[in-house]
């Protein structure tokens, strides 16, 4: 429900047709898989792709490039926060459009793009970098060595108190709500850089593991031997880390995408009025119970594939969670193209003139928005159920070589409460578009 | 059926609070041509079947708002782009109607019914509502 904060519009409820031809898709593509699919596991990871030449390889990781991107991080910050701090708390001021639009859902398509950007251009980084060469100390090393143990929980806690601010926090879109919260994260991060090293971005960072995992479905990649290559997205999902917390941070920015199209439709509204609760707790507690259906829902699949493979292997969520990651991708294209199309481009003409003095310092100020996406609810429509469906088709493409590799022995039938399940998310992002 | 809606209070509350610094006007500046304010030159008797054109037809919808609690004939009401819609509010306190994503609102008096002239050129849905109160009033489905 940003767009109570940033937007205008919304998408009209797809067509009832459509919502059953993408279930029916989806259906088909999962008994497919499972009855005829490969028997022998072919994604290789990242020992996968075709190199890119040498000199772009050198170009992108040489130093000058890597400087380059922290300065356009540290200066966009900066100027995103003076008119935070210094600009009047009005609809113009651009920094609701650049956290929840331009941030929050532009990291999807630059991650698809150009990989794990936001690691690259991330100014808390940069500023903790920065400190530690001004005091002569390594950057990578802290005063403690972060648990083995923390994996990605700390981004999964990160990813919710984000989604709860854009989603839930009373006065979301407005100037010492945002400010309070970045704050609070500043702080967080970049005391938790302080004690644990440079590192602790890696496991904190919430931007940084969306964009991380985002990139997992990219064209780019990076080989175990460092190099750059262009790669098949399944192989380079295939690549993700396992870490602990993995299924927890999939299952928040799931969760949360869902509750977002969720407390936008009508009944939302009549289910907090009649149950009498105030909106804010309604909202925590939906967004939470959101998260925690898409959760339990997955683990208690993954057991349920374990237990008809006949293994006892514990953590093994962690090793299919990365086949979640296509289709929060499906459902972020279907609940933000417009959205995104639309407030971005205002967006970024607000940028312009961050002090509401009537300035056009980025020269963005006298463009005229391109509203036309607006006039084609047909095609958005279209767009939304083939985002969703495809989402859900490379989701259980992954997950089906994971458990050919995992479980070589067992029956094919064993993947059958996952790919339940994955159907579940489909029809349920389905039924949203519709109802919503 | 008459719906209530309280809970919704709280969520539009952001909205309300920016629109209300705003003036109610900067924030949908660039949306100007979504919006066409319809002549009123027809006065309330206009009706489908007084003209021949489709464009004279109006879309009447009824809001009355007692103690924060919204009486509509239905929450979401569909129409086609560019159809006029007359929305006709009235409200037992002072307050402020919206078209949300869309330049119009309209002062609301305690007691008196307000009304709202306007088409929509951009299929999607749009809610109406109240600043003060923070109520939605209903959803326009636009075709």
């Amino acid at each position: 429900m940003i767009a109570h904060g940033v937007g205008g519009r919304q998408d009209l409820p797809i067509p009832f047709s459509l919502a059953v031809a993408g279930a029916a898709a989806a259906l088909v593509v999962s008994f497919l898989v499972l009855r005829m699919a490969w028997r022998q596991p072919r994604f290789r990871g990242d020992q996968s792709g075709r190199p890119l030449p040498l000199a772009v390889s050198r170009a992108a990781d040489s130093s000058w490039t890597r400087w380059a991107l922290r300065l356009l991080g540290l200066v966009a910050a900066a100027y995103v926060t003076w008119g935070a701090v210094a600009g009047p708390d009005l609809a113009t001021n651009p920094t609701a459009g650049v956290v929840y639009v331009l941030l929050w859902i532009g990291i999807v398509p630059l991650s698809l793009l150009f990989g794990p950007f936001w690691r690259l251009v991330n100014p808390l980084r940069t500023l903790h970098l920065l400190l530690c060469r001004a005091i002569r100390l390594d950057p990578a090393v802290g005063m403690r060595t972060l648990p083995a143990g923390v994996g990605l929980w700390p981004a999964a806690a990160g990813l919710a108190a984000f989604t709860w601010l854009e989603l839930v926090a009373p006065d979301r879109a407005t100037l010492p709500v945002i400010r309070a919260w970045f704050a609070m994260f500043v702080a967080v991060m970049l005391l938790g850089a302080v004690v644990f090293g440079s590192r602790w971005f890696d496991h904190a960072d919430p931007f940084e593991a969306y964009s991380s995992l985002v990139a997992r479905l990219s064209w780019l990649g990076r080989r175990s031997d460092g190099r750059l290559v262009a790669r098949n997205p399944l192989e380079n999902l295939d690549g993700a880390p396992v870490r602990p917390g993995l299924t927890a941070t999939v299952a928040v920015l799931l969760g949360s995408t869902m509750f977002d199209s969720a407390s936008a439709s009508p009944w939302w509204d009549r289910w907090v009025q009649e149950s009498g609760a105030p909106a804010t707790l309604a909202g925590t507690v939906g967004l939470l119970a959101a998260v925690s259906v898409v959760y339990l829902t997955f683990t208690f699949a993954v057991r349920w594939v374990a237990a008809l493979a006949g293994s006892d292997r514990r953590g093994l969520s962690e090793l299919f969670a990365h086949s979640v990651v296509p289709i929060v991708v499906g459902y972020v294209i279907a609940h933000y193209l417009t959205l995104f199309v639309l407030e971005g481009q205002r967006t970024l003409v607000l940028l312009s003139d961050p002090l509401g003095t009537g300035a056009n310092w980025l020269g963005t100020a006298e463009l005229t928005e391109n509203r036309w996406i607006a006039g084609q609810p047909t095609l958005v429509a279209s767009i939304q159920v083939g985002a969703i469906v495809v989402g859900h088709v490379l989701g259980i493409v992954a997950a089906h070589d994971r458990a050919v590799r995992l479980f070589p022995l067992a029956r094919p039938d064993c993947q059958l409460p996952l790919l339940v399940v994955m159907v579940f998310y489909t029809v349920g992002g389905l039924l949203l578009l519709f109802a919503a | 059926m008459p719906t209530t809606r309280p809970g919704r209070r709280a969520a539009l509350v952001p909205f309300a609070v920016m629109l209300l610094l705003s003036a109610c006007g900067a924030d949908d500046g660039p949306r100007d041509t979504a919006a066409t304010d319809i002549p009123t030159t027809t006065g309330p008797s206009a009706s489908p079947d007084t003209s021949a054109t489709p464009q004279a037809s109006v879309r009447e919808i009824e809001v009355v708002i007692v103690d924060g609690t919204v009486d509509t004939a239905e929450d979401s009401v569909e129409v086609a782009v560019g159809e006029a819609v007359r929305v006709t509010v009235t409200s037992d306190v002072d307050d402020e109607v919206h078209v949300h994503g869309v330049d119009q609102t309209a002062e609301l008096s305690a007691g008196l019914p307000t009304t709202l002239e306007f088409s929509l050129a951009e299929p999607g849905v749009y809610e109406v509502e109240t600043h003060e109160g923070g109520l939605l009033l209903f959803q326009l489905l636009v075709q």
